[in-house]
């Protein structure tokens, strides 16, 4: 670790590794900070879906397109495996109350020019034949794809490095150096100032919190997201399942409530996720509890919709802090503050985090990018 | 014997030579090579492992015993069925 870099970047998730890696690909001098171990919050906690269908219209759709034609080519890129392969997605109106919401992704997608198919009766259950018969009242579906997290972020590191990135682990910023109303550098809490020309924060729940200090709110906020992985099983989902009241219930700090989703990995093991409840953060020593209401809902709704696997053994568990917006789209760009950009608040991330570090490297290189980011950026207002 | 041959993750069946490219990596906690490698994920999630991972780490100086870290134990500690969420006894 130098004293002096071109870019730092704050954040060891999906989103660091991949400005961290752009970066360094461009020929800047790049130090990605990381306060526990790379992968450790909501990235390493995610289940690698790389969703299309319900990305927010506008750029955010532009960007998931990009992304995932990116995505596609990232194993040659990187020249390693990062499990990437297509898989259907589904997105399911499992109640009534459901379908208004639904039909509207629908037409707004189709409208979009993304060809997504409406199934409901037989065909739902030809595509999803685990899935119990009359539990859901219809789905949308699009061939989409998946990777796996740790292998796709790890890689990026390996990748990076050779580019010539430092990676500091276990390393936390206390607070970001401010000088004469420009950001210069960071504080690590051990007291060290390092500086650099431009501060890149890709701190999911934390990005806030950071941006606090500095003069700069940031509406980023978060809820306890927990999940189960179970033994694998011989081929049992075809597509990653998801419920249609994923973002308007489960990212809501009044009503957030359990919301169904489920995937099988790469390995056959079922993921199950993710229970949902307002938190403002997943504090430090709850961060791996495992709550009874989980647990609850989770053997509820899959009796309800997947009751085949009732007696498939969960091997274990985990706790994160998943961050949002209220508006669904991220706070992205340069901010008001000089030296500071900021990458937070995604809503699919996995699929646009390619395109994320490319603009990264664009943001710092040359001090633009093709994209107008006005309308993401402009959700974060000097205090 | 060839790294290729040893098994040290039995449940996910993963070879030292995979244990030692992670660490080439730059994975040096036991957390870190199971994410990187999956040893430690299967059904007896790392009781085995773990020790293995540790002893490597030990031996090769990329921890100490006052700095390794085991990797965290988590709900259901035993694998159970999802029939038995949630069950008050």
């Amino acid at each position: 670790m130098k004293k002096n870099y071109q870019a730092i970047v704050i954040g060891g998730g999906y989103f660091g590794c991949s400005s961290a890696y752009n970066l360094a690909k461009a020929s800047i001098s790049t130090l990605l900070l990381e306060k526990n171990e790379i992968t450790s919050g909501a990235s390493g906690a995610n289940f690698g879906c790389v969703q299309v269908q319900d990305a927010s219209p506008g750029l955010s759709l532009e960007l998931t397109l990009a992304g995932f034609a990116k995505m596609k080519t990232m194993e040659k890129e990187l020249n390693r495996d990062i499990g990437f392969n297509l898989q259907g997605s589904l997105i399911a109106a499992e109640y009534e109350h459901h379908l208004p919401e639904l039909q509207q992704l629908y037409q707004t997608m189709r409208g979009s020019g993304l060809n997504i198919q409406w199934l409901e009766g037989e065909r739902l259950y030809q595509m999803e034949p685990n899935l119990k018969n009359g539990s859901i009242r219809a789905a949308t579906y699009f061939e989409q794809g998946r990777i796996y997290p740790f292998h796709y972020m790890y890689a990026q590191i390996a990748r990076g490095k050779e580019y010539g990135l430092d990676v500091a682990e276990n390393t936390a910023v206390a607070e970001l150096l401010m000088e004469n109303g420009k950001c210069t550098g960071v504080i690590l809490v051990d007291g060290n100032a390092i500086r650099a020309e431009q501060i890149v924060i890709t701190a999911g729940a934390w990005t806030r919190e950071l941006c606090k200090k500095a003069g700069l709110d940031v509406p980023v906020y978060s809820v306890k997201a927990e999940a189960f992985v179970t033994e694998a099983i011989e081929p049992f989902l075809r597509n990653y399942y998801s419920s249609a009241g994923f973002f308007a219930e489960a990212h809501s700090q009044e009503s957030a409530a359990m919301s169904l989703c489920i995937g099988q990995s790469h390995y056959g093991n079922l993921l199950i996720g993710e229970t949902s409840k307002p938190e403002n953060m997943v504090s430090a020593d709850l961060a791996d509890n495992t709550s009874m209401e989980h647990c609850r809902r989770v053997k509820q709704k899959v009796a309800e919709f997947f009751p085949a696997l009732e007696n498939i053994k969960i091997l274990r568990s985990w706790v994160t802090a998943s961050p949002y917006t209220d508006t669904c789209l991220p706070v992205f760009g340069k901010s008001a503050i000089p030296g500071l950009i900021v990458a937070a608040g995604f809503k699919s991330c996995a699929v646009i985090s390619p395109m994320v570090g490319e603009i990264i490297a664009d943001l710092v290189a040359r001090d633009s990018c093709k994209y107008d980011l006005s309308e993401f950026i402009g959700q974060s207002k000097l205090l | 014997m060839d790294a290729k041959e040893i098994i040290i993750c039995r449940c996910e069946e993963i070879t030292l030579a995979e244990v030692l490219a992670a660490i080439d990596d730059g994975c040096h906690t036991i957390t870190s090579i199971k994410k990187a490698t999956r040893a430690g994920m299967g059904a007896c999630q790392g009781r085995t492992c773990n020790r293995l991972i540790m002893q490597i780490l030990l031996s090769k100086g990329l921890q100490t015993s006052a700095t390794i870290a085991v990797d965290k134990a988590r709900f259901p500690i035993i694998p159970c069925t999802i029939a038995a969420l949630g069950e008050d006894n």
